[in-house]
């Protein structure tokens, strides 16, 4: 429960196996490499060339693989994404490296032929267009086009309307009586084209085509020296064969599922590769001796370091970090807490001076998460689906297994203050009684009280418990200063603040204390509440001067780290301004514990009062069902995220600002950053 | 035979906590939606980080939907067995419901605005997407208190009136 120790590392190998080096740090993966200082003798390289390489190979293979994915599609089950990368040994690894050319050239061949595919499926729209504007034509004995002979003239074209022959000829013989030598045929004609063919002497033709353009006529297309029938014959034919070869193709490529892995590792290998030379840019070499810098965990540096020496011939220096070293921090929890290092990596990694908080705040953590969800059927769904994964699914990867133990532990939470609030997928146990066995009784009751009837109680409950989260921030920041050598600090800034709270909570208290409780209240709500009341009564007795203790030593020592004594008295005003500000805001803020449980459980009521609005019995159980299905998976889907959100935000903002600082830099290990497969563990 | 006006005032009062908040809460998760759609359409594997994020303006919707159903189950208007209210009395139960409409539907599309932005930090760097949330979710603290002094001020109304 804590941060690991990182120290520092020295490793100087013979030039000559520094790619040996290179490849047992990657495998490894327990090395974050630090950039060199360049000296005289040891110079650093870059190589611009291989990232250029890289990265066109991982464009091709990334192409390649969205093809597959396109033409061969796979169904992957729910579960996929929980699958683990499967693991390699270093000469498996090897043997697949060796045929990342062969695996390219397959690749540029699956993308040549898909490319094919979509070509000549253009072709064959094109075609069919063709096709379809030659169709009016069929009857036509002649090449589709215009010409001339030695004296007269043809002019083949259509009208975007119905015209008869004897129309045309008319119209031509009102406009142009001079010219008698005309002669037309149609050629087909529908209700939106007229195809025609006019026959008439050279020297006429510009003049009766002129006149007909009026009418709407256009030249029909230039298509060659073959009937139209030749050349829709042509063009099916064409069409034909290709649609025969983009069958073949795209049962080829269906057909190349066993393609993937081959890509998959490509890819894995190609984006090792790259890390692999922008590792090796941090190594600064002479002409014999290569000098390789970083951190590592305290745990493994013995280990890396005598491996090092022993099979590398190199030489490893293993030395605490210096104190102005950016040294980056690694945590380590156990079972309860390793989920949440996630969370507290969100917000920021803890810096030099801070505790890893992830093991402090894993308790309220659950406990927050429970209270805001806060209905046993879900949390039973959520921990029975994360438990079960957890015991059947084998071989889980580290980050998946962390996330399906941290909903694990939410759900029993969730179970535990779902149980205690007697929310059971809303009041389903109470409506279905009622409703489907006519019998008025809940046979899970709370055991301690209704949030939706009770608020008063829960809420005091809710501002108890977050002023327990509060004060053990503040015992942080005290423990933090003591981790510091600042003893009287720890005293300074715990003492005061827990004095001046506990004075004033009294009187705040006493806004939403209830006079008295139901006689029908559950015994452990009973308990709570003369608990609190004496407890309450207690104190108010005394509260006065506890409340003048405090804030007489807020005043003496907030402003302690001022240097004059009336920026020291003006500091104390403010850490009392500050405190009673600061305080109120962030207890009242736990009052979402009391909204959004209650959210869940009235919207979940809502989801079994509709599904039992029907008056006939048999539709009233389906639409129950339905309902029932639907609603409480939108209800749980929606007030999950709510839950998460708002219990980070509780720690983040309410818990983190009393004592964490952060922007410690994450340690990031020098590894093959993969996909797909893994080395399997063998050093 | 009780007071319609009355009735009026409660009805109109949990119509409008549920329907004020909600309106923010339709337009603040569609503000963000936009922002976010626009992130994922370069990089999907971002969907889970900014989801979250257009989740945050969508509590003042559900907040309103508590106050409605308490509105109207705390005065037995839903459920049966309702008294007889004066016109005041079911005046008094729709100020109650006031903090919550007005709070609600504001704090909705302000804090999609954060969470609008905290897309954009997501965007740029994806590890910081813990201060993003947080920015958003301060922004709810103060529909949380609309919400607390409405259920306050329903439940001293109801202890008040004996109901």
């Amino acid at each position: 429960m804590a941060k690991l120790k990182v120290m520092s590392i020295e490793l100087a190998a013979p030039l000559s196996r520094k790619d040996e080096v290179v490849d047992y740090l990657q495998r490894k993966g327990a090395v974050e490499l630090s950039v060199p200082e360049a000296t005289e003798r040891f110079s650093v390289t870059t190589a611009p060339d291989s990232y250029e390489n890289n990265d066109k190979a991982t464009a091709l293979v990334n192409s390649a693989l969205s093809v597959l994915n396109r033409r061969c599609p796979q169904k992957k089950p729910l579960t996929a994404m929980l699958e683990p990368r499967k693991e390699l040994t270093l000469s498996e690894w090897i043997k697949r490296a060796e045929k990342l050319d062969d695996v390219l050239r397959e690749c540029e061949a699956l993308i040549r032929m898909d490319k094919q595919i979509a070509d000549r499926n253009a072709d064959i729209v094109r075609r069919q267009v063709m096709i379809d504007s030659l169709a009016p034509w069929q009857e036509c004995d002649i090449p589709v086009s215009s010409g001339f002979t030695k004296h007269t003239a043809r002019i083949l074209g259509s009208f975007r309307s119905k015209k008869t022959r004897e129309e045309l000829l008319l119209t031509l013989a009102n406009e142009l009586p001079e010219r008698d030598c005309v002669d037309l045929e149609i050629i087909s004609a529908s209700e939106v084209e007229t195809c025609v063919a006019v026959f008439c002497l050279k020297e006429d033709y510009e003049e009766i085509e002129n006149v007909l353009r009026a009418e709407g006529f256009v030249r029909a297309p230039e298509c060659g020296e073959r009937t139209p029938r030749e050349r829709i014959e042509e063009l099916t034919v064409q069409n034909e064969t290709d649609a025969h070869a983009n069958a073949e193709d795209e049962a080829l490529l269906a057909d190349k599922a066993a393609f993937f892995p081959d890509l998959e590792f490509a890819l894995d290998y190609l984006s090792a590769e790259r890390e692999k030379t922008a590792a090796l840019e941090k190594i600064a070499h002479s002409g014999r001796v290569c000098l390789i810098n970083g951190y590592i965990a305290q745990r493994d540096a013995k280990r890396v370091a005598e491996y090092c020496e022993n099979h590398f011939d190199a030489a490893a220096e293993v030395r605490e970090p210096e104190e102005d070293e950016d040294v980056p921090v690694l945590l380590s929890n156990g079972f309860f807490s390793a989920p949440l290092e996630n969370i507290t990596g969100m917000y920021s990694m803890p810096a030099r001076g801070d505790i890893d908080p992830t093991g402090f705040m894993s308790f309220f953590y659950y406990l927050f998460f429970g209270m805001m969800l806060s209905d046993a059927g879900y949390g039973l769904i959520i921990s029975g689906v994360c438990g079960g994964l957890l015991l059947f699914k084998k071989g889980l990867e580290r980050k998946w297994k962390n996330t399906l133990k941290m909903y694990l532990f939410c759900g029993l939470s969730t179970v535990f203050w779902g149980a205690m609030y007697g929310s059971w997928f809303g009041d389903a146990p109470a409506v279905i009684c009622r409703e489907f066995l006519h019998k008025d009784f809940n046979p899970l009751p709370p055991i301690w009280t209704d949030a939706v009837k009770d608020t008063m109680n829960v809420l005091i409950m809710c501002f108890i418990l977050g002023l327990a989260h509060l004060f053990w921030g503040v015992l942080m920041k005290g423990w933090t200063d003591i981790k510091n050598g600042r003893k009287l600090d720890a005293v300074f800034d715990t003492v005061p603040t827990f004095l001046t709270v506990i004075g004033i909570a009294p009187i705040f208290f006493g806004l939403f204390v209830q006079d008295s409780i139901p006689d029908d209240y559950s015994p452990l709500g009973t308990f709570f509440y003369n608990t609190f009341m004496s407890v309450h009564s207690a104190l108010k007795g005394v509260s006065t001067y506890i409340l003048i203790a405090g804030v007489a030593l807020v005043i003496l020592t907030a402003g302690r780290s001022a240097k004059n004594i009336g920026g020291k008295l003006g500091g104390g005003l403010y850490g009392v301004y500050n405190l009673f500000s600061g305080y109120l805001g962030d207890v009242l803020s736990y009052a979402r514990l009391l909204a959004l449980g209650m959210a869940t459980g009235v919207i979940g009521q809502v989801m079994n009062m509709l599904g039992t609005m029907p008056k006939n019995p048999v539709i009233k159980a389906i639409a129950f069902i339905l309902v029932f299905c639907a609603g409480h998976a939108a209800n749980l889907a929606i007030n999950i995220i709510g839950a998460y959100v708002h219990t980070n935000r509780l720690q983040y903002v309410e818990f983190f600002s009393k004592f964490y600082e952060g922007g410690g830099r994450a340690f990031v290990p020098f590894a093959a950053d993969t996909k797909y497969y893994r080395f399997k563990e063998e050093l | 035979m009780s007071n319609s006006l009355a009735v009026f005032f409660i009805i109109f009062g949990a119509v409008l906590a549920a329907g004020l908040p909600g309106m923010g809460s339709a337009r603040g998760t569609s503000l963000v939606g936009q922002a976010a759609a626009g992130v994922v359409s370069e990089d999907p594997s971002k969907f889970g980080k900014v989801l979250i994020l257009q989740v945050l303006p969508a509590t003042q919707g559900l907040y309103g939907l508590l106050i409605a159903i308490l509105t109207l189950s705390f005065t037995k208007v839903m459920g049966g067995g309702m008294p007889a209210y004066t016109w005041q009395q079911g005046l008094a139960f729709f100020a109650a419901d006031l903090p919550m409409a007005v709070v609600g539907y504001f704090s909705a599309i302000h804090q999609a605005k954060a969470a609008a932005a905290g897309v954009g930090l997501v965007a740029k760097k994806p590890n910081e997407s813990g201060k993003a949330i947080t920015f958003a979710a301060l922004v709810e603290t103060y529909a949380i208190l609309a919400l607390l002094t409405s259920i306050l001020a329903l439940n001293g109304l109801t202890s008040s009136f004996g109901i």
